[in-house]
């Protein structure tokens, strides 16, 4: 059992920079849980906080109930995989992962039996005599992941582990940390700026920006309902469109801009006509309008990507000439060549809509 | 055509080339010999007898009787002990403190950001001071504790005018581990003392090595306050040597051949670690 529970936590170092500001995060038994955010949001400093790097500022920390605010990293039962490895450059790949180990006084043929156990998992068996300096980057990414595992630790923090690793490795060691997730029902928390990263491999996700947490919630929730305009526009490849415009009652319906608010969405909205909003729309939540209909929007394609099953547009909106990517099906969308008008409908059961000035979802479940 | 002038531009370029490299090495080959020279002929001299060596020659008939003599000599074993108990104890001594002083400097945790940089220029600024500042104090206060003349006196000036070499040198060694494998090590389990005995000070080796040998050399050499600090039964080498010079200055033979002794360990750890003491003291340096 290991449940890891952030309460009001802050961190203001010395020279007055609040990095992490009042972040409350409970983490589950055996959750997989992503801190993900632009660089310098605190996603670091928080997990710093967890293994005892840092000292807390201010609120608790608690692993499975104890409070651990005072507690020395070594004494907190925790395991860290660093974005640089960290290994010991004049040990072994065999002494980096028995280190820990032989300095708990652990029984040589326990550590021996775990330190081998770890290589065959991790495939790194045939490297345990090398030192870190003649390993790759993955290899020595997968030992440092091995100098966890031996520990066998209440929880596994990652701090970047995969971004000094080329974009094929990354895609194979995500899927390898997944799959060792499962099989040692570990209690993890993975720090990424990589929405990509947080998005495939998290059980749940923690947006952060400025310290502050913006969002909690398993991805594909946090994908459909996002909090807020910086939720929106960080989660999502390619990103969010953003369409400023006010909100009217034109006759009983309400209209953001030209798009007809979904009626499903009115009684949510109703109170801020009249107000500037922004309204989001996913890049798949475009559909080719068919024939007689004018449909939502229309402009010149000015770029397209083809990604094979599907093509990106980047489409020039005539009336507000504002740029915007819609995601289409490459067949249905074949036709429509660079600087050709596109018209497009657009599925307004997916939009979302935010206050203009807070940035906050008028949406919410 | 073309090809024919390419081929001579190269041709003249190359022996350009090789005349620099001649001159240089003319010039660099010079300048060694001149600083050897005073070395080589003391060597030398040691090989002569005293009415040879009245005499500056270098082509002689050699002779092992006044090395033979020198070395038979109990004083001087009496001196050559002296001097290794100071260079032994003084060494280890040096290391045992300076390493940990080091490691705090640079990952200690200090309330105030700017404490551990403050130690550590007073440690250099130590280095810079001149001995005789010291001396006028330092002797009184020996006399009060009759500590004049005694080794283990001696023993604690030189460990105390040496640390802070160590801390110099070790210091710029240690900056350039990188912090996480600490943090890596602190979070597998080990102590402050751990990380320093496990981590650091195996990483730093070249350098606390290198570190040791300066200091061990150091104090073989020092003169100054090992000649104002100790009377006959502690002198050292190099201060049994300024006496003999007083007394039988005449000698020139067994002079050369006793200061030979005295300069041999030195010149051979220099030679042996000419590689780590180099990056020892550049470490610094480069990290800039
Ligand atoms: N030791 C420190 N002293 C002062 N400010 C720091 C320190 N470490 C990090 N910060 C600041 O705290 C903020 C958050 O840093 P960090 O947690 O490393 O961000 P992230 O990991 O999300 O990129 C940044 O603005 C950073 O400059
Ligand atoms: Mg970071």
């Amino acid at each position: 059992m290991s449940k890891v529970e952030l309460k009001n936590i802050s961190k203001v170092f010395p020279d007055g920079v609040r990095a992490v500001d009042n972040v409350t995060i409970t983490i589950e038994n055996e959750e997989f849980v992503v801190l993900v955010g632009p660089s310098g949001c605190g996603k670091s400093t928080t997990l710093r906080m967890v293994a005892g790097l840092e000292d807390i500022s201010s609120g608790e920390l608690l692993i499975d109930g104890e409070l651990m605010n005072y507690r020395e990293p070594r004494d907190r039962n925790i395991a860290m995989v660093f974005q640089n490895y960290a290994l010991y450059p004049h040990m072994t790949v065999y002494e980096n992962m028995a280190f820990g180990l032989k300095i708990k006084k652990i029984p040589m043929e326990e550590i021996d039996r775990r330190v081998k156990e770890a290589a065959r998992i991790l495939d790194i068996e045939q490297y345990l005599e090398r030192r870190p300096k003649a390993l790759s980057g993955g290899q020595r990414q997968r030992v440092a992941v091995g100098r966890a595992i031996v520990r066998q630790p209440k929880v596994f923090l990652f701090d970047e582990p995969l971004s000094n690793l080329d974009a094929k490795l990354r895609v194979q060691m995500r899927a390898e940390i997944i799959a060792l997730h499962k099989r040692l029902a570990a209690t993890i928390v993975y720090v990424t700026h990589d929405q990509v990263e947080a998005m495939t491999m998290g059980d749940k996700i923690v947006v952060m920006k400025d310290g502050l947490v913006q969002q909690i919630g398993a991805p594909l929730h946090v994908y459909h309902n996002p909090a807020n305009r910086f939720v929106a526009g960080f989660i999502g490849s390619p990103p969010i469109n953003f369409i400023k415009c006010r909100l009217e009652d034109r006759g009983g319906s309400l209209y953001a801009g030209n798009i007809r608010v979904a009626d499903g969405h009115a009684g949510a909205l109703r109170t801020a006509v009249g107000r500037e909003i922004e309204v989001g729309i996913r890049p798949e939540d475009f559909t080719i309008a068919i024939d007689g209909d004018s449909g939502e929007m229309s402009g010149t394609v000015a770029m397209i990507e083809p990604l094979g099953g599907e093509n990106n547009l980047h489409i020039d909106a005539d009336d507000t000439g504002i740029r915007f990517i819609a995601s289409l099906g490459a067949d249905e969308s074949g036709f429509l060549h660079l600087g050709r008008k596109a018209r497009l409908g657009i599925k307004k059961n997916h939009l979302k809509y935010f206050d203009a000035e807070t940035g906050r979802a008028f949406l919410t479940e | 055509m073309a090809k024919n002038s390419i081929d001579e531009v190269r041709q003249s370029a190359a022996l350009r080339r090789l005349f620099r490299s001649f001159l240089l090495a003319v010039l660099v080959y010079g300048v060694a010999v001149l600083y050897f020279f005073p070395i080589l002929y003391m060597f030398l001299s040691g090989f002569k007898t005293e009415a040879q060596a009245v005499n500056p020659h270098i082509f002689f008939k050699p002779t092992f009787s006044t090395y033979q003599k020198v070395l038979g000599d109990p004083t001087m074993h009496q001196y050559l002990k002296n001097s290794l108990f100071q260079v032994c104890f003084g060494t280890i001594l040096c290391l045992a403190l300076g390493i940990p002083a080091a490691f705090a400097i640079v990952f200690g945790r200090f309330n105030k950001k700017e404490t551990p940089g403050k130690f550590y220029v007073w440690f250099i600024t130590t280095i810079l001071l001149p001995p005789v500042a010291v001396l006028i104090p330092l002797f009184t206060w020996y006399q009060k504790f009759n500590l004049i003349n005694t080794p283990w006196g001696l023993l604690a000036v030189y460990v105390g005018t040496h640390i802070p070499i160590v801390v110099w040198m070790v210091h710029s060694f240690f900056s350039d581990i990188p912090k996480e494998i600490f943090e890596a090590a602190e979070i597998d389990g080990c102590t402050k003392f751990q990380q320093m005995l496990r981590i650091a000070v195996p990483l730093a080796r070249t350098g606390i090595i290198s570190a040791g040998l300066l200091v061990a050399v150091f104090i073989w050499n020092e003169f100054f306050l090992g000649f104002n600090l100790t009377g006959n039964p502690t002198a050292t080498l190099p201060v049994y040597m300024a006496r003999f010079r007083e007394q039988q200055g005449q000698f020139v033979a067994q002079l050369s051949a006793a200061s030979t002794i005295s300069v041999l360990p030195a010149v051979i750890f220099g030679w042996l670690t000419q590689k780590a003491l180099v990056k020892g003291l550049v470490a610094g340096a480069v990290k800039g």
